[in-house]
């Protein structure tokens, strides 16, 4: 049945009328599902490529969304990436459906600009991050973070890290949803990695509330640590102390192994964090002590010689251990 | 690419399974629900769960799960955004959503699914334009269908499916042609028990409720622009006119929509202030609330309710409020102490006692969460400034108001 439909789909990819166009790309990318060579050899990937430059945005979002799946299932690139190409891409962003202009942004990030094309297509995908669509206001920040390697222009890089990439994504953790929470939040684990500076100011967004779902709390401390600076410190200090007193024992584990993590990164900072460590153990509540044993040796090993004087109130707490790797930690200590 | 949707019930039970691409054997929701019975809070599970063949993607709405299980490489706000469209126009069409609504309108659910998504694309999301073709439920539609074949899908395409406007319908028509814009600000603030702000931030948002005639073109300008700088805009505003001049330049949606969400850093009045000196200790504990209200002379505080959470071993509490009343909900031991209207006079104040088990130790940090109200009035002191209208003859009614409110409002009680 495949090849009957060849004739009428040819006819109505150039249909006048865009709904029959629009359905006729979709349909497109579900034939190469089932029959591959059909649809290379009657040329509907060319005029999928063609119809980028339709004039109905309808019509260029679901040309744009076919070529992203059959480029995804033929793991080839079905765009033909040229300055051209690129240029209808942007056109259409503008005016595309929120769903198209998400698929549009992935086609760019994955492209390779030069220094001029980059410093153009930025200023054009710069706006997409004020959009209500959260899966458009990512897709941008991706573009552009992606863009930042190729850009040389010390200014432009400077505004796109301190100015305009922090706003949106701190709007992605205010919202309501705890998904899109989570996924931006492991997006910004990525993000703060590569380049710090876009969030080192912002560190109180990352703080937990106290009805966050777990899994949002605990990639709110991962990035904490990460964003932890000697400027910041005592703010992250404190708040990591109180996440240490909540109920949830696996977030007070790993708050405390943030509070090691935090000394061990910045040696300027490393005292107050062990006298956050010992404050915690005079708790005696069972798994702080062991957690923070487990955490002491590791400053002990990165910083030799300098904080001895605390093992005697380390040993005060010897009957408490009964976990191998807490244990495991005093012998060595 | 949203290869296939499971609606599933509280319980676990499939109500709507629909498949776009591929097809994926039902039994990827029983693995899904191996993971439910291991959480004890459904809200604690991870919404992105991995397995070897799939990546499992859901949200926990109305206590329904919407659920996709995805092989191919997919943004994953991309599905969750997807997810959330769904929810909403399903309850745009039947004003709420559980599991007897999901069982009683299935059909013109799974048409709705047909209409909106593609062979996994999503190609029509617009609830005027699915409205226009797949007719919302009532009862005499009901009746009809029951009595004749009549269908309830509509014959004709509606106007606007393939124009630069789609999220609007061509032949919109009222009487009284009227617009109203609602300014919702949420305060969300962490306050320790010094009243030292650990952090605080303002989430606005302005909702509108169209109902004017024709394709008008509206221009919305602000006191002090400058405000409004991180915004979420609705997908009908001309976001470059916003860049360059800071107005919102739309033509609207028909009816009720979210028009954009705007936040703010930086200082901002808070308009009431909480004093908490808890204690809590082997055998008993003592408990002393203050609230007083800030900067507002003349605007009434309503709705100004605390949730005091005690620890879970309470015994009895011995508790009395100066104004408003006390429930202790007897499984969560949290404390719900209403105020209700800020009065003038009199300060709230509350205080009391709890009896503990001799044994208790005191490990769990006390943080109390407010709620309040203060109407038109708004915290950031963004106003509209005006409303332009073009394209229309008629000359609308319209109307602001701005409500200022709590969010995720947390204050810290430290032990005195």
């Amino acid at each position: 049945i495949n090849e009957y439909l060849c004739e009428p789909l040819s006819k109505a990819l150039k249909d006048k009328d865009p709904y029959v166009r629009k359905t006729a790309a979709i349909c497109v990318a579900k034939l190469y599902d089932v029959n591959r060579e059909l649809v290379e050899e009657q040329g509907f990937i060319d005029q999928l490529r063609e119809m980028i430059s339709d004039p109905n945005p309808m019509v260029v979002a679901n040309a744009v969304a076919a070529l992203a799946e059959i480029s995804e299932a033929s793991h080839k690139d079905q765009f033909h990436m040229n300055p051209n190409m690129l240029n209808k891409l942007l056109v259409a962003l503008n005016d595309c459906t929120e769903w198209g202009q998400v698929f549009i942004l992935d086609c760019l990030a994955r492209y390779e600009p030069t220094e001029k094309e980059a410093e153009d297509i930025v200023e054009r995908v710069t706006p997409r991050l004020k959009h209500a669509n959260s899966a458009v206001v990512m897709s941008a920040a991706k573009v552009i973070m992606r863009y930042l390697d190729f850009i040389k222009n010390p200014n432009l890089e400077k505004l796109l890290i301190t100015e305009k990439l922090h706003p949106p994504l701190i709007t992605l953790l205010s919202e309501l949803k705890p998904e899109i929470q989570y996924v931006a939040l492991r997006n910004i684990n990525l993000i703060v990695q590569k380049r710090p500076d876009i969030l080192s100011n912002h560190v109180r967004h990352f703080f937990c509330k106290y009805n966050d779902p777990i899994y949002v709390k605990m990639e709110k401390l991962e990035i904490m640590v990460k964003l932890a600076n000697m400027k910041n410190i005592d703010k992250v200090l404190m708040e990591l102390k109180e996440s240490a007193t909540e109920v949830d024992i696996e977030f007070v584990r790993k708050a405390v192994l943030a509070i090691g993590r935090c000394a061990i990164k910045l040696e300027g900072a490393a005292e107050k964090c062990i006298k956050v460590l010992l404050e915690l153990i005079q708790t005696k509540v069972n798994y702080v002590v062991q957690e923070a044993i487990i955490v002491i040796k590791d400053i002990f090993r990165k910083y030799p010689n300098r904080y001895e004087s605390i093992i005697a109130t380390l040993c005060e707490n010897l009957d408490t251990l009964d976990e191998p790797e807490a244990k495991a930690s005093m012998i060595w200590i | 690419m949203l290869n296939n949707l499971f609606i599933l019930s509280n319980s676990g039970e499939v109500l709507i399974e629909k498949h776009w691409t591929g097809k994926v054997k039902r039994t990827v929701c029983e693995l899904f629900w191996e993971h439910v019975t291991k959480v004890k809070d459904r809200n604690e599970l991870n919404p992105i769960i991995i397995t070897p063949k799939y990546y499992i993607l859901h949200i926990y709405r109305y206590e329904l799960t919407f659920l996709s299980a995805i092989s191919t490489e997919t943004p994953p706000l991309f599905v969750f955004e997807a997810h959330h469209r769904i929810t909403d126009i399903l309850i745009d069409y039947f004003s709420n959503l559980n599991e007897t609504i999901i069982r009683d309108n299935f059909s013109t659910i799974y048409q709705l699914l047909d209409e909106m998504i593609d062979g996994g694309f999503l190609v029509q999301t617009e609830p005027n334009q699915l409205k226009d073709m797949i007719l919302p439920p009532s009862l005499a539609r009901r009746v009809l269908q029951n009595v004749t074949d009549a269908f309830s899908v509509s014959q004709d395409l509606p106007t606007g499916v393939v124009s630069k406007i789609p999220w609007r319908r061509n032949d919109a028509h009222y009487v009284t042609n009227e617009i109203y814009f609602d300014m919702y600000e949420s305060i969300d603030a962490i306050i320790d028990a010094n009243q030292q702000t650990v952090t605080t931030s303002l989430s606005g948002e302005i909702r509108s409720n169209c109902r004017l005639s024709g394709m008008p073109d509206l221009t919305l300008t602000f006191t002090r622009p400058s405000l409004l700088d991180d915004v979420a805009l609705h997908r009908c505003v001309r976001i470059n006119r916003f860049l360059r001049e800071r107005v919102i330049s739309f033509v609207p949606p028909d009816g009720n929509f979210k028009l954009l969400t705007y936040r703010l850093g930086g200082s901002f009045n808070i308009p009431i202030a909480i004093k908490p000196m808890v204690s809590f200790r082997a055998g008993s504990g003592r408990v002393q609330i203050s609230v007083t209200p800030r900067f507002m002379e003349n605007k009434a505080i309503t709705n100004v309710v605390l949730h005091i959470p005690f620890p879970s071993s309470t015994r009895a509490t011995s508790l009395n409020a100066s104004v408003g009343t006390i429930k202790i909900d007897p499984n969560t031991q949290v404390c719900r102490w209403e105020i209700g209207k800020m009065p003038r006079e009199k300060t709230p104040f509350l205080e009391g006692s709890i009896s503990l088990p001799t044994d208790y130790v005191n490990d769990e940090l006390v943080t109390i969460r407010a709620e309040f109200q203060v109407k038109m009035y708004s915290s950031s002191g963004l106003k509209v400034d005006g409303l332009s209208i073009r394209g229309v003859k008629y000359k609308p009614f319209k109307g602001v108001r701005s409500i200022t409110q709590a969010g995720r409002f947390f204050i810290r009680c430290t032990d005195i």
